[in-house]
């Protein structure tokens, strides 16, 4: 027992003698720790003085020196960032210095490129309070970060320091070949506003397509009216249609009394098929006065232009690009402007019809009405007025032939049995190959139909021919 | 009445079904340890620098059909995908849709250059998804094509990840990523499908890829080399489970898909239980669809893969449907003491709960993975097998009965979109 006693004893005290040595070490490193910090205090105190930094250059040398080789990295960090706050450039550049001599700059660039998300933080908010040179490099490359809060951060953390330096190197960052890296940064311009015009403004002349496009995109955004007249030329100059396509919807979200006369310039002229949708669309963006009539007369264009082409594809309308698009545009146009579906198709046909006035009508056949309303039966969803439809536009001429060209296509036998015999007696030698096709059709009649009507077209083009 | 026998018999059936749920449960146990150091290789994925410079140009292929609802996000989300602009098309296919999904692409058509519109007109089209994407592939320009389905919102780094990784192996004809639930906290069903889609990514995606190399296409998010689906043949039309009919078929030809789990796409699921089980009686009978097709071929297959990937397909709509029917079988003897068991419901007893705690064990652990390991989940997956798999009893079910009874045709059914959640965690 006496034994066992002493022995809970021996083990009290052993214990109590390694807390107490614990607790004696702990005092004595944190009290060396708070002697170091304290030292590391008094040197940026110095440093911080103006006395030091304007007369005694050398001073200030051996201060750096001293805090770089003090024992304790984390002692001299903290100072230096203790010197990073001041206004004073060369007490921040003293700052800068002792981070550069620890390699705290390079430890946190590393952090940001390959640490974890907490790492990335506290390097991002380390060298957003440095903000020199290097600094916001490391910053601008953490804007294609994949995870978009480190990229946000990133973007803030540019700011923090000199604005026009961080606008100038932002507005670089918009030609970088890594997209996040540009769209970031353009995003960062934007929210800086009226400060980073200049710098966006620069840009415009940047021989990046993309630098352009995202600084007019910039520019737009943060919507100063003046902006117009740096946008406009590029409407005409610029050689890159996304570019133009971006310049054309700053100014209609700029608005403006002109800003119809300008999208009706670009629509109607522009090469690119892409910045011509974009105008037409813009325009029932900006529902301004004198859109609508701008809209309607692209709508009759570019039908009359499509029922003038022959579809080749079996089934489908595919919408890829050149006039499809942009006679989609202008319906999605018309339709911000109020129209409904009723009153766009009415335009379609009004316009369909205009088409079929100009183009040779036989003498004592349909009228450009009765064309029009048959055009319309064909998507009726009774496949009889459907089938009637195409028997009825035999008579409209040779205008009828993209029409009935698609009704082969209908899912109806009746209806494409009724499209083939109204080719055969229109008798255009266009339309051939879409009847060769229904040659495969699975209903026989269909088959009949087309074979007849072909042979029709061969005969009377062959006797056209012999009387000639 | 011989009633030794009838005992007997009831033993050996209580056997069997302890040995089947022992085997699939122990094959899952190791397929999540393999997801699990597969999660610890991959990390959150490439380094930037890592990636290549160049990319080469994808095709992004949308089927859509009645998708008003929904169009509108997942195409915005696609125009922010971080992948070279110029390198980038996107054609979505407005397959007969009735609502106004056309008008809304038509509206964002005009926005951007990549969107293209193939319209299917009424009459034609409206006959699945694997119809729709055999149009659209018509139209696609580039030689790697993906495919979202319309109510994705994938994270922008997506594309880059799954191309990088398609490219670093010439052998692999298809990578796929991971489909997380947009709405998981709308209600008990969307939690379960979250638990169910962690589950199935990080054991069945995962772990097989890390232990024989093989993972199946989804319907969504997966970017595959077009040469290698023009080989197979593109999407079989006659396939409702486009995704695993095309899986079987690469597998034929000898192609390896690679999953990859930090290229993530979010879906909005079924809200509503009907619907749920609209759209997996689909997947069901997609599923038996192919094991008919492939099943009786087995025997001649040279291709392990291919095997695999039949026996997988079998596996979740044959042998885990008998299992759990079994399991429940045991599960109410038990309850009922053992009543015509001859006294051994108690260890059998011990023996099924053991089973269904390794069940949730693994559960737990796929969850873990995906940082879902909150305890309301593992709460709803405690939950999940008296609940969830019941339902999914009665799919398989059905599915069997219409497939085998009543011998009716596949057809497409459309599952009903739900719009996306304002303030989910999502993207």
């Amino acid at each position: 027992m006496i034994f066992e006693r002493d022995l809970i004893e021996s083990v009290i005290f052993l214990a109590a003698a390694l807390a107490g040595g614990g607790l004696l070490l702990h005092l004595a490193v944190r009290w060396r720790y708070a002697a170091v910090v304290g030292r590391a205090r008094r040197i940026a105190a110095r440093l911080r003085d103006p006395a030091t930094t304007l007369v005694a250059v050398d001073e200030q040398a051996s201060a750096i020196e001293e805090l770089a080789q003090l024992p304790d990295v984390n002692a001299a960090v903290t100072a230096a960032r203790e010197l990073l706050g001041s206004k004073d450039a060369a007490v921040r550049s003293a700052g800068i210095e002792i981070l550069r001599r620890s390699r705290s700059l390079d430890r946190w660039a590393h952090d940001l490129r390959r640490g974890g998300y907490r790492a990335k933080l506290r390097a991002i908010e380390a060298l957003g309070e440095v903000g020199d040179e290097r600094a916001v490099e490391e910053l601008i490359e953490a804007l294609g970060d994949d995870d978009p809060d480190v990229a946000r951060q990133a973007s803030y953390a540019v700011l923090e320091r000199d604005r026009d330096y961080a606008s100038d190197r932002l507005a670089d960052a918009l030609s970088s070949p890594d997209r996040r890296i540009a769209e970031t940064a353009a995003a960062t311009l934007v929210h800086m506003g009226e400060e980073a015009v200049e710098a966006l403004v620069s840009q415009l002349a940047s021989l990046s397509p993309q630098a352009r496009r995202l600084a007019v995109e910039s520019l737009g955004a943060i919507g100063l009216s003046d902006l117009g007249e740096v946008l406009l030329p590029l409407l005409e100059v610029d050689p890159d249609g996304e570019v133009r396509a971006s310049a054309a919807r700053a100014i209609a979200h700029m608005g403006g009394d002109d800003v119809v006369t300008h999208l009706r310039r670009v629509a109607v002229s522009d090469p690119d098929w892409f910045v011509r949708a974009r105008a037409f669309s813009l325009l029932g963006e900006v529902n301004a006065p004198g859109a609508s009539e701008v809209l309607m007369e692209g709508l009759a264009e570019v039908q009359s232009y499509i029922a003038s082409c022959v579809m080749d594809d079996e089934d489908v309308e595919p919408v890829l690009e050149g006039s499809q698009r942009i006679r989609s545009a202008i319906i999605a146009g018309l339709r911000m402007l109020g129209l409904t579906d009723e009153e766009i198709t009415a335009a379609e046909r009004e316009a369909a019809g205009a088409q079929f006035d100009s183009d040779v009508v036989p003498e004592g056949e349909q009228t450009a009405e009765a064309v029009s309303e048959n055009i319309r039966a064909l998507s009726d969803r009774d496949a009889v007025r459907r089938a009637e439809a195409a028997r009825g536009l035999a008579e409209a001429g040779r205008s009828a032939v993209a029409v009935l060209a698609r009704a082969l296509r209908d899912p109806d036998p009746l209806v494409r049995g009724e499209a083939a015999r109204s080719l055969g007696r229109l008798g255009v030698r266009d339309c051939l190959e879409a009847l060769a096709k229904c040659l495969a059709d699975p209903d026989a009649n269909v088959r009949l139909a087309a074979s007849t009507a072909m042979r029709a077209i061969v005969t009377r083009d062959a006797a056209r021919e012999l009387t000639d | 009445m011989n009633w030794g026998f009838f005992l007997l018999a009831q033993e050996v059936l209580l056997a069997v079904c302890l040995l089947g749920a022992w085997l699939m449960i122990g094959a899952y146990a190791v397929l999540t340890l393999a997801g699990y150091i597969y999660s610890r290789e991959c990390g959150s994925g490439p380094r930037r620098e890592d990636l290549p410079k160049e990319w080469p140009g994808v095709s992004i292929l949308v089927p859509a059909h009645n998708e008003e609802i929904v169009m509108a996000g997942t195409i915005e989300s696609l125009f922010h995908l971080d992948y070279p602009r110029e390198r980038v098309e996107i054609i979505v296919v407005d397959d007969s849709s009735t609502d106004r999904t056309r008008r809304v692409i038509e509206h964002l058509m005009a926005t951007d250059r990549r969107l293209k519109l193939v319209a299917v007109p009424p009459g034609v089209g409206g006959r699945g998804k694997s119809h729709a994407l055999n149009v659209a592939l018509r139209y696609a320009s580039h030689d790697l094509i993906a495919v979202y389905d319309a109510d994705n919102s994938p994270e922008p780094p997506v594309l880059r990840y799954l191309v990088a990784e398609l490219l670093s192996d010439p052998k692999l004809a298809a990578t796929v990523g991971k489909v997380r639930t947009l709405n998981k906290a709308t209600n008990f069903l969307t939690r379960c499908i979250n638990i169910e889609f962690a589950s199935f990514q990080w054991m069945v995606q995962a772990g097989r890829w890390r232990t024989m190399g093989l993972a199946s296409l989804p319907g969504t998010n997966y970017v595959i080399r077009r040469e290698a689906l023009e080989k197979a043949g593109g999407w079989d039309p006659g396939a409702i489970a486009d995704d695993a009919e095309l899986t079987v078929r690469l597998s034929q030809e000898g192609y390896h898909i690679k999953f990859v789990p930090y290229a993530v796409t979010w879906e909005p699921e079924p809200q509503n239980w009907s619907v749920w089980v609209r759209q997996r009686l689909r997947w069901a009978r997609g599923g038996t669809y192919v094991v008919r097709k492939y099943f009786s071929r087995l025997p001649r297959v040279r291709r392990r893969n291919l095997a695999l990937e039949v026996l997988h397909l079998l596996t979740i709509y044959h042998f885990f449907f008998v299992v759990l029917i079994l399991s429940d079988l045991l599960f109410i003897l038990g309850l009922i003491g053992g009543l015509a068991v001859g006294g051994t419901a108690s260890p059998l007893m011990i023996l099924w709960a053991l089973a269904l705690a390794l069940f949730l064990l693994e559960l737990a652990v796929a969850l873990a993975i995906e940082g879902e390991n909150t305890p309301l989940n593992l709460l709803v997956a405690g939950a999940m097998y008296f609940t969830y798999c019941q339902v999914w009893v009665y799919v398989c079910a059905k599915a069997h009965y219409l497939d085998m009874v009543k011998q009716e045709d596949l057809r497409w059914e459309k599952t009903v979109r739900v719009p996306r959640p304002a303030e989910e965690h999502g993207p």
